[in-house]
Order: structure tokens, then C-alpha cells, then sequence
């Protein structure tokens, strides 16, 4: 219960710190425009490296909803 | 319409129908992977305007601008004659017509060697005995996904569905996920919702066929902080029901009871049900200066059979010139084991519920690795990708299990990929 207490607070935190960023003009945002900066730019290579963490540590998630199991040993 | 064209179009038609008709007949999630990667309008025709023209028309791939595929290789092999892993996925994303995305991918897994799959302590103390003794494991697993996306102005709303396929395990998933951008484009709220369902059977007992169901919950913010920078704060629940023992795997344990001394065998049992917590902030930042980017990532897992994880990873991607880019990076990942798990049973009756499986155990994980870009073309990228990955029980934050059996593996992922 402690724990979940925690994150509910610290995620309220957070979302309390991005809610008060300074804005970026969409002129100024080439940088963040270019595929290095985009999360999971390459969405087979987080799935493959998903998949391998999943099956060899017991924690996961995070990243997406709707993709499959496998029984993996 | 231009005879040459008109025929090029019938026997595309021709040959997507006969495509289908094959593809049809076996029911596995790779052959309705491929049925609808056939419905894709990427057969080859000539492009309109030399219809009207006296050019002779030229074959040309009619992806439109924006689209990327792409293929990848994993190779992963653990040390000491365990687990070999050859994964192939191919991968498409495209626009498909005005605010709509199309993506697909189809995965082949190819599994070898020997699984861990008694844990005795007859020796004295617990260690892993492998399947190889009796024959090694092979497996394969074919698996495919569709997404389908429609944006509405700074909104997006998609939907996927998931399939794979393996001899003792078949999944079946789905989702549903829209993106809201507002504060001028600066924050995107992500919500998330899907569903697993799941058949778990097994190779040496034919009467398993359990379910599993699954349902998943995604909350995501990401914010741009300055031109340079993005965060983003995912936090996921998956809620599951059914089946989670690992029909292959036995604890053997030596029981003292005063002059007598017994070996007992126990199956594992898990709870048949999950749930899950898993809250993952990622930072990326641009320095132009040095011309990198800096990656940042942090994950914290909970759930409710007593595990607590931690996973870190940082990487320094350096652009060294228009042709090539190499990163680094660093991986750790810190558990505290389930509070069934048990290397050893030490009296009789054994605990009902009880797993000897050492992923479930405390541990520690170190994963450095190192990655080349190269830009072959315009259009055209490759790159490869070599990790260490090792896993300590004392690596664990505060000490792990003390009979945890350290783990040693190689990685090496490969990628391709075209920009339209």
C-alpha cells in the first residue's frame, strides 16, 4: 500500500513538473523533428529486445498495450 | 486506360487473389501476417502519368513518400551450451491514404539447446540441471502484428492486432491506443487499453490446453522541455488470469527427516493470477555542439507476487559524419525475487504453491553494448549492434539469492532499413 502511495505521488509530481514547461515554437523544433530523437524510432528493435528481456527477467513493461505473449523459456 | 497497364493490374490482382487462396489454408498467425501484408497496394505497376505518355512505362514501387520497412536480425546465444536464438522479423510502416498509417511485421523465432529445467540439491545445494542431458529443445515461433492509425488533426487513434504461434504456446492480442496533442503541440497524452489471450499446452503432456488472459492499461505523457529535450512517463497495468506454471520444470529436493532421507520431486505451481505495475520515464536530449544525443531511462516494476524491479539504461549516440553514427550504451536491471520461489524444499508436505525457476529469483543484470550506423544511401540505412548480458545474484541491489547460477550471454542485433 506504501508503495502505491509512492508512485501515485511521484508520478503526480511529475506530471505537475511537465505541465509547467516552457513552450517550443514548431519552428524550433527541428532537432526533436530528426529520428534519433523519437522513442522507439525503430519499433522492431524495442519489440526483439522487449521479448529477450521478458524471457530471461520477470519484469516488463512500460512500453505498450496490445502486443502477444510466448511461452518463452 | 493504357492496355499495358491494364494488363500489369489484372495480373497483379491475379496473383494477390492466388497469394490469398494459399495463404488461406493454414490457420497460423504468420499466414494471416502474410494475407494481410498481400492486401497492401505494393505490387509493382507503372505509375500513372507514363500511361498517357510514349514513354515506355518503368516499374516502379509505389510506397508512398514517408514510408519505411525494414528487417532485423537477433542472434543470442548463452554461454556454456544453453539457449541459441535466431529471431528474423521483417517490418513495413506506410501511409496508406490520407491520415491513415498501415503497419505489419512478421517475427520467426528459432530456438536451440538446453533449457534449465530441474533444480536438485542432492549435491548439497541447489543447481540447475539442464534439458540438454536429455535431449536438447527446439522450438520455432512465428508471430505477426497489424496497427492500423487514423490521425484527426493533432489527435491519433490506432488499432493493432498481434498473433504468435509457437508448439506449446498461441497468443492472441489486440489494442487500442489514441494520442492527444495539445499545450500547442508540446505535451501528447497517450491512453492505452488491450487484451491477451492465451492457450499454454505442452509437448510432454498432451492433456494441458490452459488459457491465459490477459488485459493491459497504458497512461503515457510526453513533453518537449526545450529544442533540444523530451520526456516521457508511461505508466502500464496488466492485469492476468489463468495458467502460469511452467509445465516442464521440477524442483528435486533431498528431504532429512531424522535417520530417513528422501528425494522428492515437485511440480511448479504459481499463482493463477498477475498483476502488474510497470512505470517507465525516458529522457532524450540533443547536443548540438557535440553532435549526440544522450539517452536516459528508468523503469520501476512491481507486482503481486513479491518482485520489485529496477531497470536503468543510458546511451551516447555520436553523428561522426553524413555517413556514420556509433552508440553506447548501458543496461542494468535489478529483482527481488517472488515470494514462491524456493531452490529447495527442506520438509514435507511441500508448499502448494512453489517455483524453483531462477528468473524468479534476486539478481542483477549488467548489459553494456556498442552500436555502428552506417547511412548506405539517401534512402537506405544499416546498422549492428553487439551486447554482453550477464546476470549475478550479487549483482542484485542489497544481495541476491545466494544459489543463483550466473547467466552469460552474447547478443547481436542487426538492422536494414528504407526510407520512401
Amino acid at each position: 500500500m506504501r508503495t502505491r502511495s509512492m508512485m501515485v505521488l511521484l508520478i503526480v509530481t511529475t506530471l505537475a513538473g511537465l505541465a509547467g514547461c516552457a513552450n517550443v515554437e514548431p519552428a524550433q523544433r527541428g532537432t526533436l523533428a530528426r529520428p534519433e530523437m523519437q522513442f522507439d524510432f525503430d519499433a522492431a528493435n524495442a519489440k526483439i529486445n522487449d521479448q529477450t528481456y521478458a524471457s530471461k527477467e520477470a519484469a516488463s513493461g512500460g512500453r505498450v498495450t496490445g502486443g502477444g505473449g510466448c511461452g518463452c523459456t | 486506360m493504357d492496355a499495358s497497364l491494364a494488363a500489369a493490374a489484372a495480373a497483379a490482382r491475379k496473383a494477390r487473389l492466388a497469394f490469398l487462396r494459399v495463404m488461406k489454408k493454414p490457420d497460423t498467425a504468420f499466414a494471416a501476417l502474410m494475407s494481410a501484408a498481400a492486401m497492401l497496394p505494393i505490387i509493382a505497376l507503372p505509375v500513372s502519368s507514363h500511361a498517357q505518355s510514349l514513354e515506355p512505362a518503368t516499374p516502379t514501387a509505389i510506397l508512398p513518400p514517408g514510408a519505411t520497412m525494414g528487417m532485423r536480425v537477433l542472434y543470442y546465444k548463452e554461454s556454456g551450451g544453453r539457449m541459441k536464438v535466431t529471431e528474423p522479423v521483417l517490418w513495413l510502416k506506410t501511409p496508406v491514404a490520407d491520415d491513415w498509417e498501415l503497419s505489419l511485421s512478421g517475427t520467426l523465432d528459432i530456438v536451440s539447446g538446453a533449457s534449465p529445467e530441474i533444480v536438485s540439491n542432492r549435491t548439497g545445494k541447489p543447481v540447475q540441471i539442464l534439458s540438454g542431458a536429455s535431449g536438447a529443445i527446439t522450438d520455432r515461433r512465428t508471430a505477426g502484428d497489424v496497427a492500423i492509425k487514423r490521425k484527426f488533426g493533432d489527435h491519433t487513434f490506432s488499432v493493432t492486432r498481434s498473433m504468435s504461434s509457437e508448439d506449446d504456446y498461441t497468443s492472441y492480442a489486440a489494442g487500442a491506443n489514441a494520442t492527444f496533442d495539445f499545450n500547442e503541440r508540446n505535451t501528447t497524452l497517450a491512453l492505452g487499453v488491450g487484451k491477451s489471450n492465451d492457450r499454454v499446452r505442452s509437448t510432454i503432456d498432451a492433456t494441458l490446453n490452459a488459457h491465459r488472459d490477459t488485459r493491459d492499461y497504458l497512461l503515457g505523457v510526453t513533453q518537449i522541455l526545450d529544442r533540444n529535450t523530451l520526456i516521457q512517463t508511461n505508466l502500464t497495468r496488466s492485469i492476468g488470469t489463468g495458467y502460469y506454471n511452467d509445465p516442464y520444470r521440477l524442483t528435486q529436493s533431498l528431504i532429512r527427516n531424522g535417520a530417513f532421507a528422501s528425494i522428492n520431486l515437485f511440480q511448479d505451481v504459481r499463482p493463477a493470477s498477475r498483476a502488474q505495475w510497470a512505470w517507465l520515464t525516458r529522457f532524450k536530449r540533443a547536443l548540438p555542439e557535440q553532435k549526440a544525443v544522450i539517452t536516459a531511462e528508468y523503469r520501476y516494476f512491481t507486482d503481486d507476487w513479491g518482485i520489485r524491479a529496477h531497470t536503468v539504461y543510458g546511451s551516447w549516440l555520436q553523428t561522426v559524419n553524413d555517413i556514420w553514427k556509433w552508440e553506447i550504451g548501458l543496461r542494468y536491471y535489478s529483482q527481488r525475487q517472488a515470494n514462491f520461489y524456493r531452490p529447495e524444499i527442506l520438509s514435507l508436505p511441500g508448499p502448494v504453491i512453489t517455483s524453483s525457476d531462477q528468473r524468479l529469483a534476486s539478481f542483477g543484470a549488467l548489459e553494456p553494448s556498442v552500436k555502428a550506423i552506417v547511412q548506405l544511401s539517401d534512402a537506405l540505412s544499416l546498422d549492428c549492434g553487439i551486447s554482453l548480458y550477464r546476470q549475478q545474484g550479487n549483482w542484485k541491489i542489497g544481495g541476491g539469492s545466494p544459489s543463483f547460477q550466473p547467466l552469460r550471454a552474447v547478443m547481436v542485433n542487426t538492422g536494414l532499413v528504407y526510407r520512401f
